[in-house]
């Protein structure tokens, strides 16, 4: 949207790096609920078909219309307008992929919504696939951050969409959110206060032996998906907080994976905390580790884009200020009053006094108001048997009616 | 099985840790910016004096590799310039010595690859459109992938030929 793009103002280099760390809070609470949202679903469904009485307390906790709209709807929307910055001189159609993203996930998050209300299967189903679309295409779209190199290529995003990275960092988002939604659920039942506790028909057995699988299969896969994600990223991506981030998560998840077989085989609930903790950590230090990675990778083209952002900036104030001055009209009595207070103390017209006389120097400006203009408001030493004038400091119009007051005042005496 | 669950999962992350380490030593050995002999500062030369590429890549435009240029050419200022930093003392011992410095490359595309910088620089292929801003690049490091499909899409795109034979010879 041509309009969109015209309401932002170029970015300097300071708002560049500060537009990352908004980006990144941003990806902070969209990416998590997401996930929370598109796994809750799948089990749900996936529970509600073997007739499990305990489908609905996977989606009870998010998806009531507060938490969709603050964690679902308005990070989105932020988003867009930080990557519209972020993508700025590049000719990516940021708002196009903003409506693919926002269509599938707004139209998906209204159907989950809706079957929590009515428990119609194909509401679930088409609502899950919808949230599905979205996912891969936010990926799909963050992921262009680490591809500047192809920006001015891309009209659509399917080529990145078809880069061997989306597709891992896609898998690994899957891998995360259910490890995250396993864990979020399993301290929701547990360890939240007694009131918010389902109520004594609970299956807590069974909940605690799903959540835990969840939890296992996204620890497990984790680490693969990592280690293919370094061996597969274009070299310019990569710095050593990056692989050094990447081996602490690593740590992390074998911490993770230990409580969880602890969880397994106890028949009583435990580490519900630490393991909502470690995958709350796990799922952020892998959103700050890719941000470091996108940082990387456009380091250089931030550097290019702050030169032509400044170049625009200086072309766009000296057209504004060219404009400006175009409008101005000379006020002669203003000149007058300018003249008095200030000039007289080193110019007269006729003799020397500490400057040159105006006779001596004016008739040169005579068809050049202009260059008059131009050595008042910046002076330069021009006769070596004077000093130099020091700037007067008069804005545009006080030059403007100096000028005019003294060629006119010239003009008559001659 | 069950009973050694805990040591399997151990000795997996164990694993996973070793090989992204290994990983990690593998990027810093050939994908880092490699440490060059002479520390020299494309931010100073290209950036605070404004030297153009071709000042010292004399052959860039006429010839298929852009070159570094040969002590000499560094002789011509630095006999007299900033004589007293070390890095140029380091540059003027090599001088004196007669000896060739092994820079270490930093772009390198595969055998199979042939570039041609001429035929790029006629095409009015900006340099920093594949090595980056070098004026903010205080050591010189690879910026972009030299992966093929970024080749092909900016030779479709400026409609340069994408025949197999223009670049596998």
């Amino acid at each position: 949207m041509q309009m969109l793009n015209e309401l932002l103002l170029p970015p300097t280099d300071q708002q560049f790096g500060m537009l990352a760390y908004l980006i990144l809070f941003m990806l902070l609470f969209a990416l998590p609920y997401l996930g929370l949202v598109l796994v809750s679903t799948l089990a749900s469904t996936g529970l509600r078909m073997i007739k499990s009485p305990l489908d609905r307390y996977f989606l009870e906790p998010w998806t009531g219309g507060g938490p969709m709209i603050t964690f679902g709807v308005i990070p989105f929307f932020c988003l867009m307008f930080l990557f519209q910055l972020y993508f700025y001189g590049s000719s990516l159609p940021v708002f196009e992929y903003f409506l693919r993203i926002m269509f599938p996930l707004f139209g998906g998050f209204l159907l989950v919504y809706l079957y929590g209300k009515s428990r119609a299967m194909i509401l679930v189903g088409l609502g899950f696939v919808l949230l599905l679309a979205a996912a891969f295409f936010t990926i799909s779209t963050i992921d262009l951050m680490l591809f500047p190199e192809i920006w001015a290529f891309v009209e659509t995003p399917l080529p990145a969409v078809f880069s061997i990275q989306v597709i891992i960092h896609f898998l690994i988002f899957l891998a995360l959110s259910i490890l995250f939604t396993g864990a979020w659920l399993y301290f929701l039942y547990f360890r939240w206060p007694e009131h918010r506790r389902p109520t004594q028909t609970f299956d807590y057995d069974q909940m605690r032996k799903i959540t835990g699988g969840m939890m296992l299969g996204g620890v497990l896969f984790l680490p693969v998906l990592m280690l293919w994600d370094f061996y597969t990223l274009p070299v310019y991506t990569l710095t050593s907080p990056a692989f050094a981030l990447g081996a602490v998560t690593i740590v992390l998840l074998g911490v993770l994976a230990l409580a969880i077989v602890g969880i397994l085989r106890a028949t009583v609930a435990r580490f519900a905390v630490t393991v909502m903790v470690l995958a709350t950590i796990v799922f952020g230090l892998v959103l700050v580790n890719h941000q470091l990675l996108y940082a990387r990778a456009n380091q250089e083209h931030l550097t290019l884009l702050a030169d032509q952002v400044k170049k625009e900036k200086e072309n766009w104030t000296a057209e504004r200020e060219a404009k400006r001055d175009a409008n101005v009209v000379a006020d002669e009595k203003l000149g007058e009053k300018i003249y008095n207070e200030r000039c007289t103390a080193c110019h007269l017209f006729e003799q020397r006094v500490v400057g040159p006389p105006y006779n001596e120097v004016l008739p040169k400006y005579v068809d050049n108001v202009a260059a008059l203009e131009a050595f008042i408001r910046n002076p330069v030493k021009v006769n070596p048997d004077y000093p130099a004038m020091p700037n007067q400091g008069l804005n545009v119009r006080e030059v403007k009616a100096v000028s005019a007051y003294l060629l006119s005042t010239y003009a008559a005496k001659e | 099985m069950k009973r050694y669950l805990p040591l399997i999962l151990v000795a997996y992350f164990i694993g996973c840790l070793l090989l992204i380490l290994v990983l990690a030593r593998q990027w810093q050995d050939t994908g880092q910016a490699p440490e060059q002999p002479i520390a020299f500062s494309h931010p100073i030369h290209a950036g605070n004096l404004g030297l153009e590429c071709t000042y010292c890549h004399q052959t860039v435009a006429r010839s298929p590799q852009a070159t570094v240029p040969p002590v000499s050419l560094c002789m011509e200022c630095h006999k007299n310039a900033a004589i007293d930093r070390p890095e140029v003392q380091k540059l003027r011992g090599f001088w004196e010595r007669q000896e060739p410095i092994h820079w270490q490359r930093v772009y390198q595309l595969p055998w199979h690859a042939v570039f041609n910088h001429k035929r790029h620089i006629k095409a009015g292929v900006d340099c920093s459109f594949c090595h980056g801003e070098l004026k903010a690049q205080a050591r010189v490091r690879q910026v972009r992938s030299l992966m093929m499909g970024w080749c092909v899409s900016c030779h479709r795109s400026r409609n340069a030929p994408t025949d197999c034979w223009t670049c596998h010879k």
